[in-house]
């Protein structure tokens, strides 16, 4: 039998009270942080502890005990599987999520379920764009019925109001566009502070756990940060052991895209964010500032140049402006520590180099608002479905935008074209001349421009047709025996086209000198009036215009100061310049009945054009808008239809997310639920261990005084036999 | 679940109860708006079919508005109409009021005595109807046609000083002119002009060939007389005839002479039997001297009546000449329908054709028009031609109840053109005397028409009716079709009230018992049993 040493117990006793002791404080711990978020449960790992090793002599008769509990280490209860399942539903949460985000921002513009009063009734409901485009035909069926000019007065005011409607719609889905872009912005420096933050997490826990420390709260505040980083893509977390020296290894974590690319030959999606105490961040690819207005038709020249500088100025690539892909291409940095330090094994992480990723490389809210601003669905060009074979499927705020835009385009298109022609004869052929006063001529629509403060300088009281002036009937408008005088010419320019094609002495005097600008201007006058045209009878003489006589004008603009009819979009349509100041007017026929000899003042057959297009099924082809376009046909239906089709489009797009949100949501509501059965702090398990390790103190000190009493005893009690 | 934790009890909680609160809200809320749904997204079919069902409303409405308005219109049209056959010929009222009253009265007026003033009457009443038939509906004028704007019938007074009605400003008389054509289609032509169709034409081959005649000053023929005839017949002188006297006869007899009275008895036999062989006429001409009897060689002589049957019923110049055209191939002669007939009656002119084809065209464009509305038909184009069948013709054409052109006969087939002709026929006759039978005949043969342009304008007035009615049913068919589209999309987009209350009771009851259940979900663990 061994030896005992006599004061043992007393140590078992005491580690006793130690462990329990341990236990008490981490339960405390425990509940105290309760409500901590992130807190995971901590628990003491003890030991039987027995001292001394064995005796190379060792009596086979000797007992060797243990000698009480050691608490070895604190440490976390934790699924990492859990985990793993949390983290790829959040990434799903943080896509779906954001997108409804989006999606519903951009109902709050175009989902007029609900809005808008009814006509006639008291009950509202009747949309507000959608009930502005029937107005229109409203309007047209009134002026259809009654052709005045306050009728045409209120088909305009009707235009007027849909172009407002398009441009509020157009401009509140920009800012709500350009709102996202922002937040996109912050959201970059987010997910970038994250990735700092774990990297230097990373750093602590290293240097903690090289010290022996676990540094539990340092994980725990770890998992958050990867938890959210989680929900902004899909992230792959592992954690593998790194030996720092001396046989001493430490975890390390590393964290890289979670391969969420469904093409298997990308492999971009799994670049590493995170490697030990070596961190990457995100960037938006920069690239040169494109010049808008070059022509690659036309040579190269100071105003036609690919790119803008700072100053918004045409330049050439080297001096080109860097601002953010349109396309919001994403780069990876090379990881580096938080001296900005390349890891030893830089060249093996990433290639050693910064990654561009691929379209579909990530998943999770950051790539959902990449989807929201960049995602055009039918407008789709073969580039954007190289980049994501799904583009085409994929609506987000450019989709709904150049939606708008193609229906103000094609809206705008229809209307100009009706309200432009020629004039045609009773029977439908293009009328060969027509002979009217002025007045007659504008009731027929056709244009005539008073040619006041002209370049020229000849003063008001001339008609100009085509920046031409318009004779008389005694000689061929415009011809002016082929010297065309225009309404742009100076008096010195007129006088020399007269000089070319009429008479080289025009304008001088007898001796061959050149006149003084008072006879200059006297003397083209005097020839224009000769050749019929004239300030002063234009009110009564009679002009004939010959054929094709062109009428009308376009209805509708690219903005209110012109009548520039390219590249119309709901943000820029308006009611085109001559509609609104009365020179161009809708036309409501283009026939003129026997010359005009016979009149039909209240026949509209141009109006009935115009009231048909109305409930005409068209193709809207999205090439008409960008004809990279691979699709040309997004929708066949009315005006009315197709704004209607956007928002099913879109009330579709808004369910499906819904749904899916509320499927991931409710996934994720479940694991970390389950995630919290395994790490989360559970009061009733707590107060069994106040319990358990009340009892081990209690019963600890109980042995420390059997002990003691034992030694007393033993020391003062012993040995006394006949004292 | 391994362990429920308080955390993880509290979470679920949280998430079941924001459920229970957020579902409590949505019924709320399909409360409070009274909608089955109020975004795209809560029901996207139902949203786009009730929009659908909302624009399709919108434009019921419209189309009511303008049916209505067009059916009010019609309306008016029938009061002026119904107002016009007032007029023209009333079954039921006081006929002697009417035109067709009026001209019965006047062609059994035989003796004249109201002629006059029946007259007058028929013209004006005919100017009544114009004015009728110029009648504004708001600010268009109903029977214009598509020129609602301006005064459709006009009553122009001519040169000499007959009236003729146009129709914005055309003559609603018009027609083509048809023309004398030759086999192979080309115009007979006659100094430029146009040959009627209806024109005779006489071979010049069938017309016994006549020497020309002399003629005085005045181009007329130079008549002389035959003396010693009881009829003392009247003959014309060809041309190069110069008669002689008994002194020439004599001379050419070879006698002495010189006169009569110094021949012998055998000489004056002679002489007798040689005058014989003359025609003796009293007049003169130069250089012959005058009163001696001319005597003229039978052959250098027409008579007058050989003249006229030859020649009465070709048509003349001013010189008397014949006017000759060439009618396939041949020369003919005009031939005269009535012994007044002119050149004029025959010939057009090239330009007045024209006008004329040009004013026929413009009423059969003008009759032919059309003024389509959308009441609800459809209103769709095909190759950008609206369908006819979508839509409804509102245009009232005023010569389509009035008539125009001019029928088989040349006769106008308007009404006010027939009353005016009858009025011009009736003033041809002097006042108070008796008609005579042509004249009788022929307004008479314009009675008959003008009954036929009346059935006419009865006719169109019928269909014109039934236009209106069919508008009426449609305004019917509207109103119905737009409460039809109120009641089908207050079916998709109106709560049912009693499901919609019962719903919220049971999401108020059920985030009650939730909340009741938050009040207990942790109110009980171990620690509150520890001592």
């Amino acid at each position: 039998m061994g030896s005992i040493g006599t004061f043992d117990g007393f140590t078992t006793a005491r580690l006793g009270i130690y462990a329990a002791q341990h236990g008490l404080n981490v339960t405390g711990n425990n509940i105290s942080n309760l409500n901590t978020i992130g807190y995971t449960r901590q628990r003491i790992d003890q030991v039987s502890w027995k001292t001394g090793g064995n005796d190379m002599y060792r009596s086979p008769y000797d007992v060797h005990m243990g000698s009480g509990a050691m608490v070895t280490s604190v440490n976390q209860i934790r699924d990492p599987y859990l985990d793993i399942q949390y983290r790829t539903v959040s990434s799903k949460v943080g896509y779906t999520d954001t997108w409804l985000s989006g999606i519903k921002n951009i109902t709050q513009t175009l989902d007029e379920v609900g809005k808008g009063d009814a006509s006639n009734t008291n009950d509202k409901g009747d949309g507000i764009l959608y009930a502005q485009l029937l107005e229109i035909q409203r309007m047209l069926m009134q002026l259809h019925n009654n052709p005045d000019k306050a009728n045409d007065t209120l088909v305009r005011k009707s235009a007027e109001t849909l172009c407002q409607l398009f441009n509020t719609y157009a401009g509140k889905l920009e800012t709500e566009r350009k709102d996202l872009d922002k937040q996109f912005t912050e959201e970059l420096s987010s997910v970038n502070e994250i990735l700092t933050s774990i990297r230097d997490l990373n750093d602590s826990i290293r240097k903690a756990e090289i010290c022996g420390d676990n540094a539990l709260e340092l994980r725990d505040e770890r998992n958050l940060k990867i938890d959210a980083l989680s929900q902004y893509m899909h992230i792959k977390v592992e954690y593998t052991m790194e030996d720092v020296g001396a046989g001493k290894q430490v975890e390390k974590l590393t964290i890289s895209l979670g391969n969420a690319n469904p093409d298997a030959d990308v492999h971009t999606d799994e670049t590493v964010l995170i490697d030990g105490i070596y961190g990457a961040q995100f960037r938006i690819k920069q690239v040169p500032k494109e010049n808008p207005n070059y022509d690659p038709n036309q040579p190269f020249s100071p105003t036609n140049l690919m790119y803008l500088d700072e100053n918004d100025q045409p330049c050439k690539l080297a001096d080109a402006a860097m601002v953010n892909d349109p396309h919001y291409t994403m780069e990876v940095t090379n990881l580096v520590d938080s001296k900005n330090v390349l890891p030893k094994n830089h060249n093996e992480i990433n290639a050693g180099r910064p990654i561009t990723l691929a379209d579909n490389d990530l998943y999770g809210s950051f790539q959902a608002m990449r989807e929201l601003l960049t995602e055009k669905g039918e407008f789709a060009t073969q580039a954007d479905v190289d980049a994501d074979p799904n583009a085409t499927i994929k609506r987000g705020f450019p989709y709904y935008q150049m939606s708008l835009d193609l229906l103000a385009r094609q809206f705008a298109q229809v209307y100009n074209e009706l309200n432009q022609g020629v004039l045609l004869d009773e029977e439908g052929n293009e009328l060969q001349s027509l002979t009217g006063t002025i007045e007659e001529l504008e009731s027929y629509g056709v244009k005539l421009n008073q040619a006041e403060g002209t370049a020229g300088g000849f003063g008001d009281g001339y008609y100009v047709k085509d920046g031409i002036f318009v004779g008389t009937s005694v000689h061929d408008p415009c011809d002016l025996n082929k010297a065309q005088i225009s309404v742009d010419d100076t008096v010195d320019e007129a006088i020399a086209k007269i000089r070319d094609k009429v008479d080289p002495n025009f304008g001088k005097n007898p001796d061959g000198s050149e006149a003084s600008d008072a006879d200059k201007l006297a003397s083209l006058k005097d020839f224009m009036s000769q050749h019929g045209v004239n300030s002063n009878n234009v009110d009564t003489e009679k002009i004939t215009l010959p054929g094709p006589i062109e009428v009308g004008g376009p209805l509708f603009s690219n903005g209110n100061y012109g009548d520039d009819v390219e590249n119309i979009t709901a943000s820029n349509i308006s009611v085109s310049h001559s509609w609104s100041i009365g020179d161009v007017k809708v036309i409501p026929k283009f026939k003129v009945l026997f010359d005009g000899d016979v009149e039909d003042t209240t026949q509209n057959t141009n109006i009935d054009h115009m009231i048909s297009k109305i409930e005409e099924a068209l193709v809207y082809n999205p090439q008409d808008l960008d004809p990279d376009a691979l699709s040309t046909k997004l929708f066949k239906g009315s005006f009315n239809d197709m704004f209607n089709d956007m928002g099913t489009t879109l009330g579709g797009d808004e369910r499906i997310h819904t749904t899916n949100l509320n499927t991931h949501y409710s996934q994720a509501v479940d694991i970390d639920t389950r995630r919290d059965g395994v790490s989360g702090v559970d009061l009733n398990d707590e107060a069994m261990n106040i319990m358990m390790y009340q009892k081990a103190y209690s019963a600890a000190c109980r042995m420390m005084t059997a002990i003691d009493e034992a030694l007393d005893r033993l020391i003062n009690n012993t040995g006394l036999a006949g004292l | 679940m391994i362990r429920a934790t308080t955390g993880g009890v509290l979470r679920n909680y949280r998430y079941n109860l924001m459920n229970s609160y957020i579902n409590q809200n949505k019924v709320m809320n399909t409360l409070l708006t009274q909608r089955n749904f109020n975004s795209y997204a809560e029901d996207p079919a139902s949203a786009a079919k009730a929009f659908r069902l909302r624009k399709s409303r919108m434009t019921v409405q419209s189309q009511y508005n303008i049916c209505s308005d067009t059916y009010h219109k019609f309306q008016s049209a029938f009061n002026s109409l119904e107002s016009v056959s007032l007029m023209v010929d009333n079954d039921t009222g006081t006929a002697s009021k009417t035109l067709k009253g009026m001209t019965l009265d006047m062609l059994n007026d035989p003796t004249g005595d109201a002629r006059t003033q029946l007259t007058e009457a028929l013209d004006q009443v005919s100017e009544a109807i114009v004015q009728c038939m110029n009648q504004k509906y708001g600010d268009n004028f109903i029977f214009a046609g598509a020129d609602g704007h301006n005064v459709p019938f006009e009553v122009r007074e001519m040169e000499d000083g007959t009236k003729k009605l146009y129709y914005r400003n055309v003559p609603v008389d018009a027609a083509e002119p048809k023309l004398k054509k030759n086999n192979d289609n080309t115009e007979v032509l006659l100094n430029g002009d146009y040959l009627r169709a209806d024109t005779t034409l006489v071979k010049a081959s069938d017309v016994p060939e006549i020497t020309p005649l002399e003629k005085d000053a005045d181009g007329d023929p130079i008549s002389v007389v035959a003396v010693d005839e009881e009829a003392r017949n009247v003959y014309y002188i060809k041309q190069g005839a110069t008669g002689k006297t008994e002194e020439d006869l004599i001379q050419e007899l070879g006698f002495t002479g010189p006169t009569a009275a110094d021949l012998t008895d055998a000489e004056k036999e002679a002489l007798e039997a040689e005058k014989a062989k003359y025609i003796r006429t009293s007049e003169f001409r130069n250089p012959l001297e005058d009163n001696k009897s001319i005597y003229y060689d039978p052959n250098d002589l027409v008579s007058k009546d050989t003249y006229d049957a030859t020649y009465d019923g070709l048509m003349k110049d001013e010189n008397g000449d014949l006017y000759s055209v060439t009618f396939n191939g041949d020369t003919c002669y005009i031939a005269k329908d009535s012994a007044d007939a002119t050149i004029s009656d025959v010939t057009i002119s090239q330009a007045d054709y024209d006008t004329a084809c040009s004013d026929a065209k413009k009423l059969e464009y003008l009759m032919d028009e059309k003024l389509y509305l959308d009441i609800g038909l459809g209103f769709q184009e095909k190759d950008g031609e609206l369908i006819a069948s979508s839509a409804f013709d509102a245009a009232l054409i005023g010569i389509n109840f009035f008539g125009y052109g001019v029928d088989k006969d040349g006769d106008p087939k308007n009404i006010y053109s027939l009353v005016q002709k009858m009025k011009e026929i009736a003033q041809s006759v002097p006042d108070g005397e008796d008609w005579d039978k042509a004249t009788w005949d022929e307004f008479d043969h314009l009675v008959g028409k003008f009954e036929t342009a009346s059935s006419e304008f009865h006719t169109q007035f019928t269909n014109m009716d039934a236009g209106t009615t069919k508008l009426e049913t449609n305004v019917d068919l509207l109103k119905e079709n737009y409460y039809n589209l109120q009641e089908q999309y207050a079916e998709l987009e109106d709560i049912e009230p009693v499901e919609v209350i019962n719903n919220l009771l049971w999401a108020q009851y059920a985030y009650n018992a939730a909340l009741k259940v938050g009040n207990s979900v942790l109110s009980q663990s171990l620690m509150d049993y520890l001592s």
